[in-house]
């Protein structure tokens, strides 16, 4: 079985850090492992624990968004739930497991600030992989919002 | 090298996926999201690379599922 170290290093979160320093994070957190349509987070919750999808997938879900109310499926590799640990609010969405079976990576988010804050390097350079890791969700939104009508094919 | 990629599914109807695979993806591929399958259409460089990463938009539509090996 994979180490999460192992599958850190296969999410451009981590990109940028050494082998250690990455090991120094995975120290912090926990795998937890879900099954098909358990939530993982619940909308409005007060929590601040990060995510990481080491295997499977999940649904974003927000009952406030137009049309269908998923956002988005996040396979291995992406991050999840760092709206909470960067703005300290409540959960802005559920997110639910979808396949399956999920395994998933959580660390507390006081936890990785406290790190962040003492481990200046790590840091810097996770705030600049969380930004970079937004602003391509909002670029997979803004494409999956502009996608046009067509048939199915065979 | 790492592939990050926006699925986006034709339609609209479908919010797509963002995954991180190990393989570039081709046309023709079949690729699972949730409970149904989608054939890849269409590959596009969505960012320029950094590090071991590569960026994708990857356009997909509706499709059976493979059929199953014996």
């Amino acid at each position: 079985m994979n180490t999460p170290v192992d599958v850190l290093k296969t999410a451009d979160l981590f990109t940028g850090l050494t082998q250690e320093q990455i090991a120094t994070i995975t120290a912090l957190g926990e795998r937890h492992t879900y099954h098909k349509h358990d939530l993982i987070i619940c909308a409005g919750e007060w929590d601040d624990a990060f995510y990481i999808v080491l295997s499977g997938q999940v649904e974003v879900i927000s009952e406030e968004a137009q049309g269908t109310p998923t956002l988005v499926v996040l396979g291995a590799g992406q991050g999840f739930g760092e709206m909470a640990v960067l703005d300290a609010g409540p959960r802005s969405a559920t997110i639910r497991c979808i396949s399956e079976r999920a395994e998933v990576f959580a660390i507390a988010g006081r936890r990785l600030l406290q790190l962040c804050r003492r481990e200046s390097d790590i840091g810097q350079q996770l705030m600049y992989n969380l930004a970079r890791d937004l602003a391509f969700k909002l670029r997979h939104r803004n494409l999956a919002l502009q996608s046009p009508e067509e048939g199915v094919s065979r | 090298m790492i592939y990050k990629i926006s699925y986006v599914i034709i339609g609209g109807r479908h919010p797509g996926a963002i995954v991180n695979q190990d393989h570039m993806p081709y046309i023709g591929e079949k690729v699972q999201i949730g409970e149904l399958w989608y054939a890849v259409q269409e590959i596009k460089d969505l960012l320029p690379p950094q590090r071991n990463f590569a960026y994708l938009h990857v356009t997909c539509q509706p499709t059976k599922p493979p059929a199953k090996q014996n």
